[in-house]
């Protein structure tokens, strides 16, 4: 019981659920709904409550509408509908039951009329960001930034809109504010591994775009990729960068035929997914 | 709860009563057989501590067993139904979620991220450390993000606080929290008084200096009684002191770590009163940020991760 309820408390932090393969969300669901309703005792208020809002995104991503709209109203029964979590949870079933309109209309009043004069740490951030969201598929890349970067100056602590003004920038082709945006994540969460690791990605795409000073911005790169290692050992796409950025540079022997037994070792000990990866890196090399 | 607090006052009431019956019905020969031990060997350990007291030592008591049913274990008990209602009375109290102007927030953040940088900076290579260290020292000195009230002031311009709802209600929180300790604190410190006056509970099994008297023996004004012993008053002071990792135990961790961090995120909101000025708190900021030293992680990197792994 208590291994579940850890997993699930993870998954929920770490909101794995929003990007598992959809195969992985109906287990998810189903096994989490089986776990709700056997009463855990050890399983806190608060946490029953967090699990309770990651089932209700599970029944929206599964098309369980119905059961969705039971959750949030238990909830709001629960905490009432000035919540920021609820508000974002009511804009989602305006979403299913009317559309998108409605909610988007809903959320901006929200944040005009209210939120702007009286909110708490939590609530104008979580309600713009779904109203990005939901704005996302109609505003142009260029003004998608720009609501990214009002919303980051008003909140430049939150690490979520770093990342994805950093990906709108790399997708867009400028490197150098996607790595600066990447910074300013690692200003917020000095040991994210996996924001070193992407910082020395997009110093490598430079490196390779621009000849000018290729072998500094290299280093950088490699700099960034030692560092997501070095906090996870066994994480593989630092590995991977390390062993072909040190292939490139010279006097990086050393370092080179460490990655690649570090990478021999995850291939032999990881689970299919990173051992196949491994593996193609491994000939590649 | 209140149940089973109502019943045990009511428990401690009645064996009050059946003790001031006997002590009307006194006799010389009731004391000695409440205080006189009956076995042989325990009588020869008295008259060897007799022979000693005349060293200093105190004279050895036998207690009656029933002080520890209707007086230890009453007194135990209530102070752990009081800190659990305290408990609950203090989750309720705190629920209320702080709010503000959003631009309040922002000013927040901007000093939260300075700090991040001041603390986090060694993530980054020297030129974006520099970067980022002149871009927030100019931005900061010169105030823009000070939050300003509606009307165009500055917001932390010191008012009065008992006009200001913010500070009132700051005020108000300070002074509902002290209550909600003191307020059972005195009830039960009364009930023990009142009750169990002059009570000896119980004998520590460890020898104590002289020093501990005035400790463990508040209430009871006998020079010459071991420091072992301790009066019901002290016990009282012994489980006000003494209790919080019961209520750890009780409550758990998880829960008081959520409160906790979620009181901390809503102090960032409070303004209490008597807080130093928004703008004077940013220009220190900028100034500890202007001076600050960079050192990055990545330097030797490359040395460190060989030695890690290699």
């Amino acid at each position: 019981m208590e291994a579940l309820r850890k997993r699930f408390l993870t998954i929920y932090e770490t909101k794995f659920f929003s990007i598992a393969p959809p195969n992985e969300i109906v287990e998810l669901y189903n096994e989490l709904k089986a776990y709700l309703k056997v009463v855990d005792p050890a399983l806190s208020q608060t946490d029953y409550m967090s699990l309770m809002h990651m089932l209700f995104d599970l029944c929206i991503y599964n098309g369980k509408d119905i059961e969705a709209q039971v959750i949030y109203k238990t909830l709001e029964d629960r905490f009432g509908d000035n919540s920021p979590y609820l508000h974002v949870m009511q804009a989602t079933m305006m979403q299913v039951n009317e559309n998108d309109v409605t909610a988007e209309k809903y959320l901006q009043e929200l944040l005009d009329r209210v939120l702007e004069y009286d909110t708490d740490i939590l609530d104008y951030l979580l309600v713009s960001k779904k109203l990005l969201s939901i704005r996302k598929r109609s505003l142009s890349r260029e003004k998608y930034i720009s609501e990214l970067l009002n919303l980051s100056e008003k909140f430049p602590l939150d690490g979520e809109t770093w990342t994805a003004l950093a990906t709108e920038y790399l997708e867009a082709g400028q490197l150098d504010r996607a790595a600066f945006c990447l910074e300013e994540v690692l200003c917020i969460a000095p040991f994210n591994y996996i924001c070193f690791a992407q910082l020395g990605e997009v110093l490598y795409y430079k490196a390779l775009r621009d000849k000018k000073g290729k072998k500094d911005v290299l280093q950088d790169s490699l700099n960034n990729f030692l560092r997501s290692v070095e906090l996870s050992e066994t994480y593989l796409k630092g590995w991977a960068f390390v062993a072909k950025i040190t292939g490139i540079l010279d006097g990086k022997k050393a370092l080179h035929s460490l990655a690649k037994k570090k990478l021999e070792e995850i291939n032999q000990n990881s689970d299919s997914h990173d051992h196949m990866i491994a593996k193609i890196i491994l000939d590649k090399l | 709860m209140s149940f089973l607090f109502v019943q045990s006052f009511l428990y401690v009431w009645k064996y009050k009563l059946l003790i001031c019956q006997e002590l009307q019905d006194f006799e010389p020969t009731s004391i000695k057989r409440r205080f006189i031990p009956n076995n042989p060997m325990e009588l020869a350990s008295l008259w060897a501590t007799a022979g000693i007291g005349s060293a200093g030592a105190a004279v050895e008591l036998t207690l009656d067993p029933r002080f520890k049913y209707w007086v230890l274990l009453p007194i135990s008990v209530v102070m752990i139904l009081i800190g659990v209602l305290r408990q609950d009375i203090m989750m309720n109290l705190n629920l209320k979620v702080k709010t503000g102007p959003r631009n309040k927030i922002t000013e927040q953040q901007y000093m939260g991220k300075t700090q991040a940088l001041i603390a986090n900076g060694t993530n980054l290579k020297f030129e974006s450390f520099r970067d980022r260290q002149e871009y927030l020292s100019q931005v900061l000195a010169s105030g823009k993000y000070v939050a300003k009230k509606a009307g165009g002031d500055d917001a932390e311009t010191t008012g009065n606080p008992l006009t200001d709802p913010n500070m009132s209600d700051a005020m108000m929180g300070m002074a509902k929290g002290n209550l909600a300790n003191y307020i059972p604190q005195t009830l039960i410190m009364w009930w023990v008084n009142h009750f169990f006056a002059g009570f000896v509970l119980m004998k520590l099994p460890f020898p104590l200096t002289i020093k501990f008297k005035e400790m463990l023996q508040s209430g009871i004004l006998t020079a010459d009684l071991d420091p072992r012993w301790v009066s019901a008053i002290s016990w009282y002071f012994i489980s006000v002191v003494g209790l919080n990792p019961v209520y750890n135990l009780l409550f758990g961790n998880q829960d008081v770590d959520a409160m906790g961090m979620l009181q901390q995120q809503q102090q960032q909101l409070e303004s209490m009163p008597g807080a130093p000025a928004a703008d004077g708190v940013m220009k220190n900021l900028a100034n500890d940020l202007a001076i600050a030293q960079h050192e990055s992680c990545f330097d030797k990197i490359e040395q460190r991760v060989l030695k890690l792994y290699a």
